[in-house]
Protein backbone atom coordinates (compact mmCIF):
# COMPACT_ATOMS: atom_id res chain seq x y z
CA UNK A 1 0.00 0.00 0.00
CA UNK A 2 1.44 3.05 -0.72
CA UNK A 3 1.37 6.59 1.87
CA UNK A 4 1.54 9.68 0.04
CA UNK A 5 2.90 12.38 2.50
CA UNK A 6 0.47 14.73 1.40
CA UNK A 7 -2.04 12.98 1.90
CA UNK A 8 -4.66 15.02 -0.45
CA UNK A 9 -8.23 13.35 -1.28
CA UNK A 10 -8.60 11.05 -4.35
CA UNK A 11 -9.09 13.64 -7.55
CA UNK A 12 -12.65 11.86 -8.49
CA UNK A 13 -14.60 10.92 -5.30
CA UNK A 14 -15.97 7.65 -5.83
CA UNK A 15 -19.49 7.30 -5.08
CA UNK A 16 -19.42 4.21 -2.80
CA UNK A 17 -16.42 5.99 -0.64
CA UNK A 18 -17.99 9.43 -0.56
CA UNK A 19 -21.03 7.14 0.85
CA UNK A 20 -18.78 6.09 3.74
CA UNK A 21 -17.97 9.50 4.41
CA UNK A 22 -21.61 10.78 4.50
CA UNK A 23 -22.35 7.63 6.90
CA UNK A 24 -19.34 8.48 8.99
CA UNK A 25 -20.76 12.28 9.61
CA UNK A 26 -17.63 13.83 8.14
CA UNK A 27 -19.13 15.95 5.86
CA UNK A 28 -19.48 19.88 6.20
CA UNK A 29 -23.23 20.77 6.01
CA UNK A 30 -23.33 21.58 2.24
CA UNK A 31 -21.41 18.92 0.78
CA UNK A 32 -23.91 16.86 3.31
CA UNK A 33 -26.98 19.06 1.58
CA UNK A 34 -25.41 18.20 -1.86
CA UNK A 35 -25.24 14.29 -1.21
CA UNK A 36 -28.93 13.95 -0.46
CA UNK A 37 -30.06 15.28 -3.15
CA UNK A 38 -28.15 13.09 -5.43
CA UNK A 39 -29.35 10.62 -2.51
CA UNK A 40 -32.85 11.30 -3.50
CA UNK A 41 -32.07 11.20 -7.11
CA UNK A 42 -29.87 7.75 -7.51
CA UNK A 43 -30.90 4.47 -6.31
CA UNK A 44 -26.90 3.24 -6.32
CA UNK A 45 -26.32 6.41 -4.31
CA UNK A 46 -29.06 5.01 -1.43
CA UNK A 47 -27.61 1.41 -1.87
CA UNK A 48 -24.33 3.23 -1.28
CA UNK A 49 -25.29 4.23 1.94
CA UNK A 50 -27.52 1.10 2.91
CA UNK A 51 -23.76 -0.47 2.98
CA UNK A 52 -22.21 1.36 5.43
CA UNK A 53 -25.32 1.83 7.39
CA UNK A 54 -25.51 -1.73 8.05
CA UNK A 55 -22.12 -3.32 8.05
CA UNK A 56 -20.99 -0.33 10.53
CA UNK A 57 -23.86 -0.92 12.51
CA UNK A 58 -22.36 -3.68 14.11
CA UNK A 59 -20.22 -1.26 16.19
CA UNK A 60 -23.23 0.20 17.44
CA UNK A 61 -25.17 -2.74 18.50
CA UNK A 62 -21.94 -4.41 20.45
CA UNK A 63 -21.48 -1.26 22.32
CA UNK A 64 -21.54 -2.30 26.26
CA UNK A 65 -25.31 -1.40 27.48
CA UNK A 66 -25.12 1.71 30.11
CA UNK A 67 -27.93 2.02 32.12
CA UNK A 68 -30.37 5.51 31.33
CA UNK A 69 -31.48 7.80 34.17
CA UNK A 70 -35.42 6.52 35.03
CA UNK A 71 -36.50 10.55 34.39
CA UNK A 72 -35.48 10.05 30.50
CA UNK A 73 -38.71 7.47 29.43
CA UNK A 74 -40.96 9.73 31.44
CA UNK A 75 -39.70 12.70 29.66
CA UNK A 76 -40.14 11.10 26.33
CA UNK A 77 -43.53 10.61 27.32
CA UNK A 78 -44.10 13.77 27.83
CA UNK A 79 -42.78 15.31 24.96
CA UNK A 80 -45.38 12.82 23.39
CA UNK A 81 -48.09 14.49 24.67
CA UNK A 82 -46.71 18.00 23.53
CA UNK A 83 -46.77 18.75 20.04
CA UNK A 84 -44.03 21.85 20.66
CA UNK A 85 -42.02 19.02 20.76
CA UNK A 86 -41.64 19.08 17.14
CA UNK A 87 -39.79 22.60 17.45
CA UNK A 88 -37.52 21.54 19.39
CA UNK A 89 -36.28 18.58 17.50
CA UNK A 90 -36.08 20.51 14.23
CA UNK A 91 -34.34 23.12 15.76
CA UNK A 92 -31.29 20.85 16.28
CA UNK A 93 -31.85 18.95 12.68
CA UNK A 94 -32.07 21.99 10.90
CA UNK A 95 -28.60 22.99 12.57
CA UNK A 96 -27.10 19.35 11.52
CA UNK A 97 -27.08 18.69 7.52
CA UNK A 98 -30.13 18.23 5.04
CA UNK A 99 -33.20 20.98 5.20
CA UNK A 100 -36.28 18.74 5.30
CA UNK A 101 -37.72 17.60 2.03
CA UNK A 102 -40.43 15.40 2.94
CA UNK A 103 -44.24 17.00 2.80
CA UNK A 104 -44.85 15.33 5.89
CA UNK A 105 -42.10 17.89 7.58
CA UNK A 106 -43.90 21.00 6.05
CA UNK A 107 -46.51 20.86 9.48
CA UNK A 108 -43.32 20.59 11.50
CA UNK A 109 -41.90 24.07 10.10
CA UNK A 110 -45.02 25.85 10.44
CA UNK A 111 -45.36 24.76 13.98
CA UNK A 112 -41.78 25.60 14.55
CA UNK A 113 -42.61 28.87 12.98
CA UNK A 114 -45.92 29.98 14.46
CA UNK A 115 -43.93 28.85 18.09
CA UNK A 116 -40.86 31.40 17.28
CA UNK A 117 -43.22 34.12 16.39
CA UNK A 118 -45.27 33.68 19.48
CA UNK A 119 -42.01 33.75 21.63
CA UNK A 120 -40.87 36.88 19.82
CA UNK A 121 -44.10 39.03 20.20
CA UNK A 122 -43.62 37.88 24.18
CA UNK A 123 -40.57 39.22 24.18
CA UNK A 124 -41.69 42.40 22.51
CA UNK A 125 -44.34 43.10 25.04
CA UNK A 126 -41.94 42.28 27.94
CA UNK A 127 -39.09 44.66 26.12
CA UNK A 128 -41.58 47.33 25.98
CA UNK A 129 -41.11 48.23 29.68
CA UNK A 130 -37.40 47.70 30.20
CA UNK A 131 -35.40 48.36 26.80
CA UNK A 132 -35.42 51.36 24.42
CA UNK A 133 -33.55 49.56 21.02
CA UNK A 134 -34.86 46.87 19.42
CA UNK A 135 -32.76 43.63 20.05
CA UNK A 136 -29.79 42.26 17.47
CA UNK A 137 -30.59 38.57 17.96
CA UNK A 138 -33.12 36.82 20.25
CA UNK A 139 -32.64 33.28 21.30
CA UNK A 140 -35.94 31.66 23.36
CA UNK A 141 -33.69 28.76 25.63
CA UNK A 142 -35.57 25.89 25.58
CA UNK A 143 -35.13 22.53 28.16
CA UNK A 144 -34.91 19.22 27.24
CA UNK A 145 -38.26 18.91 27.47
CA UNK A 146 -38.64 21.77 24.29
CA UNK A 147 -40.34 24.36 27.35
CA UNK A 148 -39.34 27.78 27.16
CA UNK A 149 -37.16 28.67 29.88
CA UNK A 150 -36.02 32.45 29.05
CA UNK A 151 -35.35 34.77 26.17
CA UNK A 152 -31.87 36.06 25.95
CA UNK A 153 -31.05 39.24 24.08
CA UNK A 154 -28.16 40.25 22.45
CA UNK A 155 -27.51 44.01 22.75
CA UNK A 156 -24.48 44.82 21.47
CA UNK A 157 -21.14 42.47 21.09
CA UNK A 158 -20.98 42.14 24.93
CA UNK A 159 -24.41 42.73 26.64
CA UNK A 160 -27.09 40.13 26.76
CA UNK A 161 -30.59 40.59 28.76
CA UNK A 162 -32.09 37.24 30.06
CA UNK A 163 -35.92 37.22 30.59
CA UNK A 164 -37.10 34.03 32.68
CA UNK A 165 -39.97 32.63 30.75
CA UNK A 166 -39.90 29.68 33.19
CA UNK A 167 -38.51 28.86 36.52
CA UNK A 168 -35.02 30.49 36.79
CA UNK A 169 -34.98 30.08 40.67
CA UNK A 170 -31.23 29.43 41.77
CA UNK A 171 -30.83 26.38 43.73
CA UNK A 172 -29.19 26.67 47.44
CA UNK A 173 -25.33 26.12 46.85
CA UNK A 174 -25.28 26.43 43.15
CA UNK A 175 -25.25 29.34 40.61
CA UNK A 176 -26.62 29.61 37.03
CA UNK A 177 -24.09 30.90 34.56
CA UNK A 178 -25.09 31.80 30.40
CA UNK A 179 -23.00 30.79 27.98
CA UNK A 180 -22.52 31.47 24.33
CA UNK A 181 -20.05 29.70 21.81
CA UNK A 182 -19.13 32.46 19.82
CA UNK A 183 -16.59 30.13 17.36
CA UNK A 184 -16.05 26.56 17.47
CA UNK A 185 -12.07 27.79 18.27
CA UNK A 186 -13.22 30.09 20.78
CA UNK A 187 -15.30 27.54 22.17
CA UNK A 188 -17.93 28.14 25.08
CA UNK A 189 -17.91 31.22 26.52
CA UNK A 190 -19.10 32.24 29.59
CA UNK A 191 -21.47 35.64 29.98
CA UNK A 192 -21.80 35.32 33.34
CA UNK A 193 -23.97 34.34 36.70
CA UNK A 194 -27.58 35.20 36.51
CA UNK A 195 -27.84 37.80 39.70
CA UNK A 196 -30.93 36.97 41.30
CA UNK A 197 -34.63 35.31 39.47
CA UNK A 198 -35.69 38.08 37.69
CA UNK A 199 -34.59 39.68 34.43
CA UNK A 200 -30.94 40.74 33.98
CA UNK A 201 -28.33 41.86 32.09
CA UNK A 202 -24.95 40.75 32.07
CA UNK A 203 -22.30 41.93 29.93
CA UNK A 204 -19.29 39.14 29.15
CA UNK A 205 -16.04 39.56 27.73
CA UNK A 206 -15.50 41.23 23.97
CA UNK A 207 -16.40 38.87 21.84
CA UNK A 208 -17.08 38.75 18.03
CA UNK A 209 -20.29 40.04 17.28
CA UNK A 210 -23.22 37.53 17.95
CA UNK A 211 -24.41 35.76 14.94
CA UNK A 212 -27.70 34.27 14.05
CA UNK A 213 -27.77 30.38 14.99
CA UNK A 214 -25.09 31.26 17.80
CA UNK A 215 -25.96 28.92 20.67
CA UNK A 216 -26.41 30.45 23.85
CA UNK A 217 -27.24 27.93 27.19
CA UNK A 218 -27.81 28.85 30.75
CA UNK A 219 -26.52 25.73 32.91
CA UNK A 220 -26.32 24.90 36.83
CA UNK A 221 -22.78 25.30 38.20
CA UNK A 222 -21.30 25.26 41.58
CA UNK A 223 -21.81 28.50 43.44
CA UNK A 224 -19.62 31.25 41.76
CA UNK A 225 -19.60 29.51 38.70
CA UNK A 226 -17.63 27.07 36.76
CA UNK A 227 -14.32 25.67 38.30
CA UNK A 228 -13.15 24.57 34.46
CA UNK A 229 -14.18 27.95 32.70
CA UNK A 230 -16.11 25.67 30.94
CA UNK A 231 -19.54 24.32 31.19
CA UNK A 232 -19.84 21.12 33.51
CA UNK A 233 -23.06 21.03 35.32
CA UNK A 234 -26.66 20.00 33.61
CA UNK A 235 -28.04 22.28 30.99
CA UNK A 236 -31.17 24.07 31.60
CA UNK A 237 -31.91 25.59 28.62
CA UNK A 238 -30.43 26.07 25.21
CA UNK A 239 -31.67 27.80 21.87
CA UNK A 240 -29.65 29.45 18.78
CA UNK A 241 -29.97 33.21 18.17
CA UNK A 242 -32.47 34.47 15.43
CA UNK A 243 -32.64 38.10 14.21
CA UNK A 244 -36.21 39.32 15.26
CA UNK A 245 -37.81 40.58 12.08
CA UNK A 246 -39.30 43.79 13.56
CA UNK B 1 -36.57 -14.47 19.57
CA UNK B 2 -35.11 -11.60 17.49
CA UNK B 3 -36.49 -8.45 18.31
CA UNK B 4 -38.26 -6.92 14.96
CA UNK B 5 -37.14 -3.20 14.92
CA UNK B 6 -38.86 -2.66 11.38
CA UNK B 7 -42.28 -4.01 13.20
CA UNK B 8 -41.39 -1.75 16.00
CA UNK B 9 -41.32 1.27 13.72
CA UNK B 10 -44.44 0.35 11.82
CA UNK B 11 -46.51 0.09 15.09
CA UNK B 12 -45.26 3.30 16.03
CA UNK B 13 -45.76 5.18 12.82
CA UNK B 14 -49.55 4.19 13.71
CA UNK B 15 -49.39 5.68 16.87
CA UNK B 16 -48.50 2.90 18.88
CA UNK B 17 -47.02 3.42 21.86
CA UNK B 18 -45.98 0.02 23.63
CA UNK B 19 -44.48 -0.23 20.70
CA UNK B 20 -41.90 2.16 21.13
CA UNK B 21 -41.86 0.92 24.68
CA UNK B 22 -40.67 -1.76 23.92
CA UNK B 23 -38.10 -0.07 21.34
CA UNK B 24 -36.45 1.67 24.37
CA UNK B 25 -36.55 -1.44 26.41
CA UNK B 26 -34.65 -3.10 23.71
CA UNK B 27 -32.47 -0.41 22.27
CA UNK B 28 -31.78 2.63 24.85
CA UNK B 29 -28.71 1.24 27.07
CA UNK B 30 -26.91 0.64 23.44
CA UNK B 31 -28.22 4.34 22.29
CA UNK B 32 -26.95 5.67 25.08
CA UNK B 33 -23.61 3.53 24.94
CA UNK B 34 -22.83 4.90 21.37
CA UNK B 35 -24.19 8.84 22.48
CA UNK B 36 -22.00 8.50 25.44
CA UNK B 37 -18.87 7.63 23.33
CA UNK B 38 -19.24 10.26 21.29
CA UNK B 39 -20.51 13.85 23.83
CA UNK B 40 -18.70 12.18 26.75
CA UNK B 41 -21.22 13.41 29.54
CA UNK B 42 -23.56 11.74 30.92
CA UNK B 43 -26.35 14.48 30.73
CA UNK B 44 -26.23 15.26 27.44
CA UNK B 45 -26.19 11.34 26.23
CA UNK B 46 -29.20 10.85 28.15
CA UNK B 47 -30.38 13.74 26.36
CA UNK B 48 -29.22 12.25 23.21
CA UNK B 49 -31.52 9.28 24.04
CA UNK B 50 -34.27 11.50 24.82
CA UNK B 51 -33.95 13.13 21.39
CA UNK B 52 -33.64 9.78 19.50
CA UNK B 53 -36.60 8.31 20.59
CA UNK B 54 -38.77 11.25 20.63
CA UNK B 55 -37.65 11.29 16.38
CA UNK B 56 -38.00 7.80 16.04
CA UNK B 57 -41.82 8.17 16.67
CA UNK B 58 -42.59 11.12 15.03
CA UNK B 59 -40.80 10.27 11.97
CA UNK B 60 -40.96 6.14 11.88
CA UNK B 61 -43.59 6.76 9.22
CA UNK B 62 -40.70 7.87 6.53
CA UNK B 63 -38.25 5.28 7.35
CA UNK B 64 -36.78 3.80 4.73
CA UNK B 65 -35.95 0.75 3.58
CA UNK B 66 -33.99 1.57 0.58
CA UNK B 67 -31.10 3.63 2.84
CA UNK B 68 -30.60 0.30 4.93
CA UNK B 69 -32.00 -1.63 8.17
CA UNK B 70 -34.94 -0.33 10.97
CA UNK B 71 -32.53 -0.92 13.30
CA UNK B 72 -29.60 1.24 11.14
CA UNK B 73 -31.98 3.83 10.98
CA UNK B 74 -31.94 4.51 14.87
CA UNK B 75 -28.77 4.20 15.10
CA UNK B 76 -28.65 6.96 12.53
CA UNK B 77 -30.66 8.85 14.31
CA UNK B 78 -28.84 8.45 17.25
CA UNK B 79 -25.99 9.32 16.43
CA UNK B 80 -26.78 11.96 14.20
CA UNK B 81 -28.06 13.53 17.44
CA UNK B 82 -24.85 12.98 19.14
CA UNK B 83 -22.74 14.67 16.67
CA UNK B 84 -25.19 17.45 16.92
CA UNK B 85 -24.22 17.95 20.36
CA UNK B 86 -20.80 17.81 19.56
CA UNK B 87 -20.72 20.38 17.11
CA UNK B 88 -22.63 22.68 19.24
CA UNK B 89 -19.29 22.87 21.24
CA UNK B 90 -20.42 21.15 24.00
CA UNK B 91 -16.99 18.58 24.39
CA UNK B 92 -15.25 21.66 22.51
CA UNK B 93 -12.98 21.74 25.90
CA UNK B 94 -11.89 18.37 25.16
CA UNK B 95 -10.46 19.41 21.68
CA UNK B 96 -7.53 22.32 22.62
CA UNK B 97 -6.11 21.88 25.89
CA UNK B 98 -6.58 17.91 26.54
CA UNK B 99 -5.86 16.16 23.05
CA UNK B 100 -3.52 14.21 25.12
CA UNK B 101 -6.17 13.17 27.80
CA UNK B 102 -8.92 12.63 24.73
CA UNK B 103 -6.28 10.88 22.42
CA UNK B 104 -5.78 8.33 25.40
CA UNK B 105 -9.17 7.93 26.32
CA UNK B 106 -10.08 7.54 22.58
CA UNK B 107 -7.40 4.87 21.92
CA UNK B 108 -9.27 2.70 24.87
CA UNK B 109 -12.96 3.32 23.12
CA UNK B 110 -11.41 2.57 19.83
CA UNK B 111 -10.13 -0.50 20.81
CA UNK B 112 -12.82 -1.81 23.01
CA UNK B 113 -15.22 -0.84 19.92
CA UNK B 114 -13.27 -3.60 17.69
CA UNK B 115 -12.79 -5.77 20.45
CA UNK B 116 -16.35 -6.07 21.29
CA UNK B 117 -17.25 -7.27 18.23
CA UNK B 118 -17.94 -10.89 17.75
CA UNK B 119 -14.13 -12.63 16.88
CA UNK B 120 -16.33 -14.36 13.73
CA UNK B 121 -17.40 -10.83 12.93
CA UNK B 122 -16.48 -9.98 8.86
CA UNK B 123 -16.05 -6.09 9.75
CA UNK B 124 -13.81 -7.43 12.97
CA UNK B 125 -12.02 -9.30 10.89
CA UNK B 126 -11.89 -6.63 7.76
CA UNK B 127 -11.00 -3.88 10.72
CA UNK B 128 -7.87 -5.55 11.83
CA UNK B 129 -6.79 -5.98 8.24
CA UNK B 130 -6.53 -2.60 7.25
CA UNK B 131 -3.69 0.27 8.09
CA UNK B 132 -3.74 1.06 11.53
CA UNK B 133 -3.68 4.80 10.90
CA UNK B 134 -5.99 4.22 8.43
CA UNK B 135 -8.51 1.81 9.91
CA UNK B 136 -8.40 4.41 13.67
CA UNK B 137 -9.11 7.32 11.10
CA UNK B 138 -12.37 5.38 10.48
CA UNK B 139 -13.41 4.08 14.11
CA UNK B 140 -12.30 7.74 15.25
CA UNK B 141 -14.56 8.88 13.31
CA UNK B 142 -17.92 6.46 13.68
CA UNK B 143 -17.19 5.83 17.21
CA UNK B 144 -15.91 8.95 18.60
CA UNK B 145 -17.40 11.14 16.12
CA UNK B 146 -14.49 12.91 15.46
CA UNK B 147 -14.17 15.66 12.85
CA UNK B 148 -11.62 15.65 9.89
CA UNK B 149 -9.88 18.45 12.20
CA UNK B 150 -9.86 16.38 15.62
CA UNK B 151 -8.39 13.11 13.73
CA UNK B 152 -5.74 15.35 12.01
CA UNK B 153 -5.31 16.97 15.54
CA UNK B 154 -5.30 13.61 17.70
CA UNK B 155 -3.41 11.91 14.94
CA UNK B 156 -0.53 14.78 14.87
CA UNK B 157 -0.99 15.04 10.89
CA UNK B 158 -2.23 17.68 8.61
CA UNK B 159 -6.30 17.49 7.79
CA UNK B 160 -5.39 16.66 3.94
CA UNK B 161 -3.60 13.36 5.41
CA UNK B 162 -6.64 12.41 7.99
CA UNK B 163 -9.02 13.04 5.09
CA UNK B 164 -7.34 10.43 2.76
CA UNK B 165 -6.29 8.46 5.58
CA UNK B 166 -10.03 7.72 6.39
CA UNK B 167 -10.88 7.39 2.61
CA UNK B 168 -8.03 4.72 1.98
CA UNK B 169 -9.50 3.08 5.02
CA UNK B 170 -13.21 3.14 3.79
CA UNK B 171 -11.52 1.80 0.58
CA UNK B 172 -9.62 -1.39 1.77
CA UNK B 173 -12.91 -1.91 3.67
CA UNK B 174 -15.66 -1.81 1.18
CA UNK B 175 -12.96 -4.06 -0.79
CA UNK B 176 -12.76 -6.46 1.92
CA UNK B 177 -16.45 -6.74 3.32
CA UNK B 178 -18.26 -6.71 -0.69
Amino acid sequence: MTTRSTGEPAGSPDPAIEAGVYVLGLMEADEARRFEEAMARDASTRAGVAFWRDRLMELDISAPPVEVGDKVWSQILASLDRPAAASFVDLADRRGSAPPRRGTMAAFWQGAMAASLVALMAAGLAYTYVKPAPPRLVVVLLDSGAQPVSIVEAVDSRTIRIVPLGDLSIPAGKSLQVWTLPTKELGPISMGLLPGPGTSVLTGPALPEPKPEQLYEITVEPEGGSPTGRPTGPILGKGFAKVPQI
Amino acid sequence: MEFDHGAALAACAKGDREALRRLYEEESRRIMSVALRIVRRRDLAEEVVQETFIQVWQKAASFDAGLGSARGWIFTIARNKALNVVRDGAREDLVEPDVLAAHESFEGAAHDAVATLAMSSRLRQCLEAVEPNKRDSVIMAYVGGFSHGEIAALLRVPVGTAKAWVRRGLAALKDCLA
